[in-house]
């Protein structure tokens, strides 16, 4: 039969010494699209009836406004005063323009209910320390978990997820009872210290260093006679670092937004995270007739959300990864 | 290791252990601490309000956990098949709220859905649902599941989505040479291979939503009529301990509602163990 | 006209990579081609848009006279065994196989039939209740060949079906591919990396490199006329070390494997004329490789039923 002419291997069509040129931004996000799409069965396969790739594009889409109804309200109705914010059509602004006057406001103490500024650096330190802790020590946990046989610690793992099942209402109450016998209401570490058990943390991390810290390479990190400490930050630390990063952000997320537990161990005012301190400015909103309180609340509301948007943003891919599924990956 | 079973000794162990000893005693004014024995224990389950409370966020559970895992669900398979454009867009939008601490979005959500001013009330209208008070007893309840679904549908989205994605490219393009239609692939092939991402995915959210707490409590400060202060079981312990000072009555209602929700947990886990669903 | 017709078929990629250049390729009915070339020649590529899971960048692929690049690979007509065998794993070996009948609304007492029939042929029917991570992976491999028999398909296409199994069972393999084909009877691209595999199962062998079709013919030919170095590094002989040289090869009888036997009358060392000069043989050493026979019009296999 035929025997098909052979033809020179052709010229590379991709550059083989590298990027001939940098691409664009635009170019690069144009590309990684396209990669996405071919990664993924290309959607004419299954056969869909026409249309319904617009209709589902538009189910998204109102969903989609629906997720943004109430932030875009809040954007906009922080920018207004307080006749305003009820007498205005909720969606558009008007004048006057009082954002920064607002703004300012959250740098006062009004009516002695507390001052904004204060609450966030409180929530910042919280959460930084709680969420940085409770990373760590999950990082330890779940790395201790996960490559170290010791008597009974299936057990024990079991145990730590079994703390999950524990309403945390059923926790924070006797957790209160305690600290008021022990005197530690008000106390920073009252409230740092619980919120780095985290067996969600622990279990994530325990999942990513079964997959990505390989046992040969601390066996032959033992066998090379290093000790256990330097095994786990020199070895196995550097390849822990997505999941790291992923567990980082639910847990600076669950103190930030923390609202249970605060509200039950601190009662004076200066210690409040922004989410008591919101929540106790909304009730005297409405009850005590300081309608000044209305913008702030707005306001408060917006710049309390804000940091952790643009966290999430910058941080997309850690939580966009596997990560966040866990235990699928049984 | 070490420092870690330390913790989780003393925040876990040692609260819970005082809750259950501190509910056995009773404080009054004259007198001081009394050992009482089960009579708190009593006196909760005996309370109308709590077991109302009880009923209500087991129904809310009922309502709002399937709705929001259907949407979540449909939308991580549209974004998985790629039905949709621009999903990944769209799945970052979905899944700010999870920015969003629950406070702020009940305060959102409540200026939104005033009765008298809000927006929402103006949508209603214009839709000819004159007059409708969504914070009247018969639609806090709804309104409070909006509020939660809107809290949480992303996050419960992104991680079906991650576990859409991990199923087998292989398998499914096996079923399209088969030429199975769309709706059976999903249902027979990629939601069997999911299933124990969506049993976790409950499993998780009724333990939150038995302790419904937050949302109640923000719009009781909007409407206090609509929302009683035994609205919910956490609630209950809430103000039975902090506004009623009654600490002991509040630990047995922990300690019930604690028992409660794990007996309820554990049952659900050992029962999909046995059918064999989870790994 | 040939059953699968592929003229000037390219894969171009949006990142510019070119995973295929131009194949062209004939395949009869009934018969067996292999794909053969190393990691990332395009050959698992073609094979993909000729089930129609890849998009075509350009060129045909035509079944018979009908060109199909638009057809659904839903419509195609085709059966595939992938390399991971892609079983349903959540469904016994019994539903694996019956998978496809249902969607055709089958009903149940034929598709029964059907499918214990393939299970027989298989040597499956004891495993019919099991699921796949109960089984082992040759058992695995046999259930993705039992899905493709149930169909009855116009094309059968196979990506590299023993390469996650152990040496010795690939060897016992080969004849139960080749056996499913028979029974199959319809025109059969098979890829592989191995060329063992290929010089010993195909009726023609395409080899492939870096996107581009090196060579095309039956196993014979390509061993005894190599059109280039690297066909005549793929196919040559364990202790062959081809170099340049002048015409000349060797080719003996068909079976359905590799065999070292006494040398036939054909082959010895030396005795060729010129194939001292093709091959360098280790000294000593006397073999016979038996090849799948060449294609001749008089020994033409039709595609039995």
């Amino acid at each position: 039969m035929s025997v098909s002419t052979v033809r020179p291997a052709p010229a590379p069509a991709a550059d083989p010494a590298g990027v001939a040129e940098p691409e664009s931004r635009r170019e690069r996000r144009r590309r990684q699209r396209l990669e996405e799409q071919e990664s993924i069965i290309p959607v004419e396969l299954y056969g869909l009836r026409r249309g319904t790739v617009t209709l589902v594009t538009a189910l998204a889409f109102v969903f989609a406004i629906f997720t943004l109804v109430p932030i875009a309200w809040i954007v906009i109705n922080s920018t207004k005063n307080q006749a305003n914010i009820f007498e205005t059509f909720g969606f558009w602004f008007a004048r006057p323009f009082s954002f920064f006057h607002n703004f300012s406001l959250l740098f006062q103490n009004v009516d002695g209910y507390g001052t904004y500024i204060q609450w966030f650096g409180n929530t910042a330190l919280y959460a930084v320390l709680g969420g940085v802790g409770a990373t760590a020590l999950s990082a330890f946990a779940g790395y201790g978990f996960a490559r170290f046989s010791f008597r009974g610690s299936k057990m024990l793992f079991y145990l730590t997820i079994a703390a999950l099942l524990v309403p945390i209402t059923a926790l924070t109450l006797p957790l209160y009872l305690t600290y008021a016998k022990a005197h530690l209401i008000n106390s920073l570490w009252g409230m740092v210290l619980p919120s780095m058990i985290s067996p969600v943390g622990i279990y994530l991390m325990r999942v990513y260093v079964d997959i990505s810290v390989p046992r040969e390479l601390i066996d032959a990190a033992r066998l090379d006679g290093a000790g256990e400490a330097r095994i786990f930050f020199r070895v196995a630390l550097p390849l822990m670092v997505p999941g790291f990063m992923t567990v980082l952000l639910i847990s600076v997320v669950a103190v930030w937004n923390n609202y249970f537990l605060p509200l039950l161990i601190f009662n004076i005012n200066t210690r409040y995270p922004l989410t008591v301190g919101l929540g106790l400015w909304s009730e005297r909103a409405q009850n005590s007739g300081n309608a000044q309180l209305f913008p702030m609340v707005v306001i408060g509301g917006l710049v309390t959300i804000i940091p952790l948007i643009v966290l999430f943003l910058i941080l997309q891919r850690y939580w966009r990864g596997g990560m966040l599924l866990g235990s699928i990956a049984n | 290791m070490v420092p870690f079973l330390v913790g989780f000794l003393l925040f876990m162990i040692v609260p819970l252990g005082y809750a259950v000893y501190t509910s056995l005693y009773t404080t009054r004014i004259i007198g001081g601490t009394v050992f009482s024995g089960a009579s708190n224990y009593t006196q909760t389950l005996q309370s109308s309000e709590f077991w109302s409370g009880v009923v209500r966020v087991i129904i809310y559970a009922c309502i709002q956990i399937p709705v929001m895992i259907v949407i979540a669900f449909f939308f991580a398979c549209v974004f998985d098949l790629g039905v949709a454009k621009f999903g990944r867009t769209f799945r970052t939008i979905f899944f700010i709220p999870f920015a969003v601490p629950a406070v702020v979005g009940a305060v959102m959500w409540s200026f939104l859905l005033e009765p008298q001013f809000g927006p929402m009330v103006h949508l209603a209208n214009a839709f000819g649902f004159s007059g409708t008070n969504f914070f009247s007893p018969s639609l806090i309840l709804p309104s409070i599941i909006v509020i939660v679904i809107w809290e949480w549908t992303g996050y419960n989205m992104v991680i079906l989505y991650t576990a859409l994605k991990s199923v087998p490219r292989d398998v499914v393009e096996a079923a399209i040479l088969d030429d199975t239609p769309l709706w059976r692939i999903i249902v027979r092939i990629k939601l069997p291979l999911v299933r124990p991402a969506i049993v976790m995915l409950v499993f998780l959210n009724t333990i939150g939503a038995l302790q419904l707490f937050t949302e109640p409590l923000i719009l009781s400060y909007f409407e206090t009529g609509s929302v009683s202060v035994n609205y919910t079981p956490t609630l209950y312990i809430y103000n039975t301990a902090i506004a009623a000072d009654q600490t002991n009555l509040a630990a047995a209602g922990a300690v019930i509602l604690g028992l409660v929700i794990v007996v309820i947990s554990t049952a659900s886990l050992l029962f999909r163990r046995r059918r064999g669903e989870l790994a | 006209m040939a059953a699968i017709s592929l003229r000037g078929l390219t894969k171009v990629y949006a990142t510019g990579v070119v995973a295929l250049d131009g194949l062209d390729l004939d395949v009869d009915d009934g018969e067996f081609v292999v794909l053969v070339g190393p990691s990332g020649c395009g050959k698992t590529t073609a094979l993909r848009m000729v089930a129609g899971l890849e998009r075509i960048t350009s060129g045909t692929v035509s079944f018979g006279d009908r060109v199909v690049n638009d057809v659904s690979p839903r419509h195609r007509d085709v059966a595939m065994v992938f390399q991971n065998y892609a079983l349903y794993p959540h469904l016994s070996v019994y539903q694996n196989i019956g998978f496809a009948l249902e969607n055709k609304k089958i009903e149940k007492a034929e598709r029964d039939r059907r499918i214990r029939s393939a299970a027989g042929i298989l040597g499956l029917t004891d495993l019919l209740g099991r699921k796949p991570k109960q089984l082992s992976g040759g058992q695995r491999q046999r259930v993705a060949m039992g899905r493709a028999i149930v169909r009855s398909p116009g094309v059968f296409l196979m990506d590299e079906p023993l390469s996650n199994l152990d040496a010795k069972l690939r060897v016992q393999m080969r004849s139960e591919v080749l056996r499913v084909h028979r029974s199959i009877g319809a025109a059969t691209l098979y890829v592989t990396h191995d060329q063992t595999e290929a010089m010993t199962m195909g009726d023609r062998v395409a080899v492939l490199q870096g996107g581009v079709l090196q060579q095309y013919g039956t196993p014979r030919s390509l061993y005894a006329s190599p059109a280039n170095l690297f066909v005549a590094h793929v196919h040559r002989l364990p202790g062959d070390e081809p170099v340049r040289g002048g015409p000349g090869g060797i080719g003996v009888q068909a079976d359905g494997g590799v065999r070292l036997a006494a040398t036939g009358p054909a082959c010895s060392r030396r005795g060729l004329p010129g194939a001292q000069d093709r091959r360098r043989r280790a000294p000593g050493r006397s073999r016979g490789v038996r090849f799948r026979d060449g294609r001749s019009r008089a020994g033409r296999r039709r595609a039995t039923g």
